[in-house]
């Protein structure tokens, strides 16, 4: 029990309680994207498209936050605008509709996993 | 017979210069500045400072006492040579130096050179290129200073042997949290070093050092040893158990998510 309340006090900063929501739903959109790929269910695209736009509204407000507070630094900038690149590139390919581009959909969709799985790793306090 | 067992204690407490006749400095209500009521004290004396920001660069050459009424958020010492440690303990053994913030310091904030048997203890020294620096100094306690946001190194210990390091903060620091370098036989204990943007704990050309119950957390490299042996590394975390389950935790809630989110938009919108 003990260890269970150890690791529940890790939620105890807004940013690492917003990572999680952040790679929860972006691990929900991910799946629900792959299942776009087989068919194009309205649920899975209502699924889809909510789940990513609040997580990338997550990862602004971290973005904000990680500026309020550590600053501006060149390396900062850097790392906040080429996660931001993925979720736009991402964005921008499915606006496109073409069909050929969209087989890289599920490779942006993992990258984005990848980014919020880092969002977790730097937001758990130390 | 007694007369002459206080008379022998009375010439001992002299002879040695400690004991009865120890005497507290204030600061600043009998001596202006730290500076001044170090060279008025005698060996043994505690000099007591209280609250307030001295730009001074403290020099303790004797084996005396120095320590804040109100501890380190309030009793600030800024180096007014900005080249020179805000603190520098130098040729001595005995001393203390407890309880002050010790920044601004191109140097060091705290510096020991040649000292041993000393304390310094619940500093912190942030801010400067050296947290806290020894310099060929032996057998000194460094405990519960935090050492935070230096230029290079947090703790930087050099030809320095039989220390013990415990339950210092050496966090955030641009190069390495704790640096032990061509010193044997050191106890680095329940230290933590996390976000330096180097190495959490380095030991270089370091024999024989215990190096216990350490956490180093989010640093580029945890802990480094290089052309060292013979030390005790043992009980150190680098990596909970947190940052493996929490993601493992979240991603299954994630599916799960999905699972609630599916099966709730069907009944909504009543899709088989």
């Amino acid at each position: 029990m003990q260890r269970i309340l150890k690791m529940l006090g890790v939620f105890s900063t807004a940013s690492i309680v917003l990572a999680s929501f952040g790679l929860v739903l972006a691990t929900s959109s991910f799946i629900s994207g792959l299942q776009l790929v087989k068919s194009a269910s309205m649920v899975e695209r209502k699924i889809h498209r909510f789940n990513g736009f609040t997580a990338l509204t997550l990862y602004v407000i971290l973005a904000i936050l990680a500026f309020w507070y550590e600053g501006f630094g060149f390396l900062r900038l850097l790392g906040w605008s080429s996660g931001l690149c993925v979720f736009l590139l991402k964005i921008l390919i499915v606006r496109s509709k073409k069909r050929r581009a969209f087989k890289y959909l599920s490779w942006l969709g993992g990258t984005l996993i990848l980014v919020w799985l880092y969002m977790v790793y730097i937001h758990i306090p130390v | 017979m007694l007369r002459l067992l206080y008379i022998s204690i009375f010439l001992i407490s002299l002879l040695t210069g400690r004991g009865a006749l120890a005497a507290d400095l204030l600061v600043p209500e009998a001596y202006k500045t730290i500076q001044g009521a170090i060279e008025a004290a005698s060996p043994g004396d505690t000099v007591l400072v209280n609250e307030g920001v001295y730009t001074e660069n403290l020099s303790i050459r004797k084996p005396i006492k120095l320590k804040s009424v109100k501890g380190p958020s309030l009793t600030v010492i800024k180096a007014a040579v900005k080249e020179e440690p805000s603190i520098l303990v130098f040729g001595t053994d005995g001393a203390v130096v407890s309880g002050f913030t010790a920044k601004g310091s191109l140097s060091s904030g705290i510096a020991l050179k040649n000292v041993s048997k000393s304390e310094v203890s619940g500093n912190n020294a942030d801010e400067n290129v050296y947290g806290i620096a020894l310099y060929d100094s032996n057998e000194n306690a460094i405990t519960g200073n935090m050492a935070d946001r230096n230029e290079y190194y947090g703790i930087y210990l050099e030809k320095s042997h039989h220390n013990t390091i415990e339950r210092n903060n050496a966090n955030r620091n641009d190069d390495k949290g704790l640096f032990i370098s061509y010193s044997n036989s050191n106890v680095i204990r329940e230290n933590t070093a996390n976000l330096n943007t180097w190495n959490g704990l380095t030991l270089w050309s370091s024999n024989d050092n215990v190096i216990v119950d350490n956490t180093a957390l989010r640093n580029m490299y945890s802990i480094v040893v290089s052309d060292s042996k013979d030390n005790e590394i043992s009980g150190n975390t680098t990596l909970p158990n947190v940052f493996l389950i929490l993601p493992v935790v979240l991603i299954y809630l994630g599916i799960v998510t999905y699972l609630i989110q599916k099966n709730a938009l069907k009944l909504v919108y009543g899709v088989q």
